[in-house]
């Protein structure tokens, strides 16, 4: 603060001049004066807040409606809503599928009852967690699905039948890592071991390209699940499983006590002969026959096992035969095209 | 002026930032019309036009800065003469006038020398029921006071008013115009002999009676 010696006097004769001056009474107009004072006012206004609500519950509503917290509310909501919708659907519905070639989709088999689930009658294992099971139940649909030609009723029964596969390569961890394994002599699992109940439409003894076709789903199953495990790029599974697809598994285990016959004497089985029995098994959809065969224009292949008749296979113009021994007919319906393309590939793996 | 028991202007603007707009009208009606002068005589006559915009202005910065005001150092008045004196500056610099915040920039540097000369013909400021004669000569002495305020640069004319006719102490003028102390009493000082070498010269003393 100044002291007075330090303060300089006022000039009053100056002052006296100011307060004579001509705008001493000048003083803003009253228009000015009320915008200003209504701007103040609304200055105010605009940042007072409404008193919080006394009552536990508005004081909620209240904070509820805060724009950053209804924000994050809805964005939870809208989660669990997706989580739920999909929460028992398959997620590989959206991936890329395979599209298997056109000579080999030939025709449409009808579909069948699908028979009960095996993973139901098959507990899961302890030991395995339940993500994991979950994944390995994807990837072995998947897998069903890629492999069979596109009809959605054989591709659910592929599916639960690599489940039941599924379910025996967790009791038996050495027959999973024989069915993962590439080699020729992939194994095919005794039918008497399938915990899964027979389909009511089959024959009581089961036919062994039946149990084949079975196994061979299941084994494609069996692979998709060491694909899910040991390729987390769905990309690089879908790549293994088209080559997959390209070179036929071999359906038959233990080839060696297997041996076939189409014009001349027994013959012990070859891959070539593998191979076209999982063509055929691709291709054709067998329901019980209600017709006899034909007795000529077919080609016939006679599959003998450890040097007893299991089945005989006749592949007519329009119709493939199959003859369990001591079991019922069942019979396939063609395309003449495909069923001249498995004749000859049929001949040519059989000379 | 505010009565003793009236709130002070700080409290006034804490509760206007608090939210009470009765706050802020008992301030506008404390200063309104000393800053309404204070910025219509610091224009000048040449923008005279520009009062109502800087004066509005000014008070809009007060109601803009409520929330950060606190009043430390300066009081709230000497912070409202400083925002108008700074819109002042802008105003003028807008208007393409040069703006020297130095006090001394016409000065030739001789020190100044009061005279009290040409005063003592002049009737006596303080009485309070003047004469038609005496009112008539203070009427002229505004009028000329007016026209030697214009010829002052900004700084000590900005002192001036604020020391005379707002009635701010020294350091309150210090403080309004963000200078020290002696610069301001400097400023002062060159204002007044300039105003009083400008009076003197073209302000004729009364003939008649009234000098003391």
């Amino acid at each position: 603060m100044t002291t007075p010696r330090d303060e300089p006097p006022r000039d009053a004769w100056l002052r006296e001049a100011l307060r004579h001056a001509p705008d001493a009474d000048a003083a803003p107009s009253a228009e000015l004066s009320a915008a200003i004072l209504r701007q103040a006012r609304d200055a105010v206004k605009a940042t007072v807040r409404p008193r919080a609500p006394s009552h536990p519950l508005l004081q909620l509503w209240s904070w509820l409606a805060r724009p950053p917290v209804a924000a994050g509310f809805a964005t939870v909501m809208v989660a669990t809503l997706v989580g739920v919708m999909w929460w028992d659907r398959p997620l590989d519905a959206s991936l890329p599928r395979y599209q298997p070639p056109a000579a080999t989709v030939a025709q449409s088999p009808p579909p069948t009852p699908a028979p009960a689930p095996a993973s139901i009658a098959a507990p899961p294992t302890a030991a395995a967690p339940p993500r994991a099971q979950e994944a390995e139940a994807k990837a072995a649909t998947r897998a069903a699905k890629e492999a069979a030609p596109a009809v959605a009723a054989r591709r659910e029964d592929a599916r639960e039948r690599a489940s039941t596969e599924r379910a025996r390569a967790t009791v038996d961890s050495d027959s999973r890592a024989r069915n993962a394994a590439p080699a020729p002599a992939a194994a095919l699992p005794p039918p008497a071991a399938s915990p899964a109940p027979a389909p009511a439409n089959e024959s009581p003894a089961r036919p062994a390209l039946a149990d084949a076709r079975d196994a061979a789903a299941a084994q494609r199953g069996a692979a998709a699940q060491g694909l899910a495990k040991s390729a987390p790029a769905p990309a690089a599974a879908l790549a293994q499983r088209r080559q997959e697809v390209a070179t036929p598994t071999p359906l038959i285990d233990q080839p060696e006590r297997w041996t076939w016959q189409r014009t001349g004497a027994e013959q012990a089985m070859t891959p070539a002969v593998q191979r076209w029995l999982a063509q055929l098994d691709r291709t054709v959809r067998w329901q019980p026959a209600d017709a006899a065969p034909p007795a000529t224009g077919v080609v016939v292949l006679r599959l003998w096992r450890d040097g007893a008749l299991h089945a005989t296979l006749q592949l007519g113009s329009d119709t493939a035969w199959l003859m369990p021994a001591g079991g019922a007919p069942l019979m396939a319906p063609l395309s003449p095209a495909t069923s001249a393309a498995l004749q000859a590939a049929l001949i040519d793996a059989t000379p | 002026m505010p009565t003793p028991d009236a709130p002070t202007d700080d409290a006034l603007m804490a509760a206007y930032a608090g939210g009470s707009a009765a706050a802020f009208e008992q301030l506008y009606a404390r200063h309104q019309a000393g800053l309404y002068r204070f910025v219509r005589r610091l224009l000048g006559s040449a923008l005279n036009a520009q009062t109502d915009e800087v004066f509005q202005d000014t008070w809009l910065r007060v109601v803009q800065a409520r929330a950060r005001w606190q009043p430390q150092g300066a009081s709230f008045r000497t912070w409202l003469y400083t925002l108008a004196h700074h819109r002042v500056i802008d105003m003028l610099r807008r208007s393409g006038r040069e703006v020297s915040l130095d006090a001394h920039a016409d000065d030739d540097g001789a020190p100044w020398e009061p005279d009290s000369a040409a005063w003592q013909h002049w009737p006596a400021p303080a009485s309070s029921a003047p004469q038609s004669e005496e009112l008539a000569f203070w009427r002229r002495a505004g009028e000329q006071l007016l026209a030697c305020l214009e010829q002052l640069p900004l700084p000590q004319r900005s002192a001036f008013l604020l020391h005379h006719d707002d009635g701010l102490a020294l350091d309150e003028v210090a403080n309004a115009l963000e200078v020290g102390f002696e610069t301001a009493k400097t400023r002062l000082r060159y204002a007044m002999s300039k105003l009083r070498t400008c009076m003197g010269a073209h302000l004729a003393p009364l003939t008649s009676g009234g000098a003391r």
